[in-house]
């Protein structure tokens, strides 16, 4: 690790590595997994400790604003976690250009239908379902 | 030209490493989270269930409670469990902890263990909260 540092201070103060770019490719994804982290972590222990799954206590869950907003998050978290996974995946094992950029705008779309789908339940709940 | 080539060393892939447990808890990692699409997928269900009324939710715990929808539950969370518990660990590799040998392969066997307690322990809140 003793190695000299060939970066100018320039590349350093702009932080992109030798390809120039997807630094924050690398930091959204950990953002999203931190948040993901306590989402989850709170959702499911308040879901599990605290209610008993039936329709109505769960319509009474999501009629906290606090519950219901940890909830949508979560789901805006999943999915960009998930789409940002999914994109790396791709890069390692799709190399046809072509299909490569089909399957990574089918991934766009897939995450922004599990967030549309969350979210619009989410809200119908918390007006009460 | 092509003759003049000499054959390129090769990195070694899969299938000339000996196994070990890091590289393991890597491609679980990956696997895991291409997986986690079913685990959104059954929680987008019981949302959308949850929104489309108590007959329809109904129907969801019915076919959830079956012996197969458990099943594929538990999978679900298994994959979730095993990922946030490796996702902790990778958390901590980008913090400079950790990354050692000895301690990656022990960390390593904790979050596959983790993974398969972490999601026993979730079904079995499950059922608790259930009353069963």
């Amino acid at each position: 690790m003793a190695t000299k540092d060939f970066r100018t201070p320039l590349s350093k103060a702009r932080g992109n590595g030798a390809s120039g770019h997807g630094t924050e490719h690398v930091i959204h994804q950990r953002a999203l997994a931190v948040g993901l982290l306590l989402g989850f972590i709170y959702a499911a222990t308040s879901i599990l400790f605290f209610t008993n799954l039936s329709h109505q206590a769960m319509v009474e869950w999501f009629s906290n604003p606090f519950n219901a907003g940890v909830m949508a998050l979560l789901i805006i978290a999943a999915a960009g976690h998930f789409n940002l996974g999914v994109q790396v995946v791709i890069e390692d094992y799709i190399h046809k250009p072509s299909s490569k950029a089909l399957l990574m705008l089918g991934i766009n779309f897939l995450a922004a239908l599990m967030a549309a789908i969350g979210i619009l339940s989410i809200i119908k709940i918390y007006l009460g379902a | 030209m092509a003759d003049s080539i000499q054959p390129r060393p090769l990195s070694p892939h899969l299938q000339v490493w000996r196994w070990h447990v890091t590289m393991t808890t890597s491609i679980l990692h990956r696997a895991t989270g291409v997986a986690n699409l079913a685990a959104i997928v059954v929680l987008l269900a019981w949302l959308a269930a949850l929104a489309a009324g108590s007959e329809q939710y109904a129907a969801f715990q019915a076919l959830i409670g079956s012996a197969f929808g458990r099943l594929v539950l538990f999978g679900c969370l298994v994959s979730v469990s095993y990922h946030i518990a490796n996702g902790i660990r990778h958390l901590l590799f980008n913090l400079g902890i950790g990354l050692d040998k000895k301690t990656a392969t022990i960390s390593g066997w904790v979050v596959i263990v983790l993974g398969f307690t972490g999601a026993i322990k979730m079904m079995w809140l499950g059922y608790r909260a259930l009353g069963h």
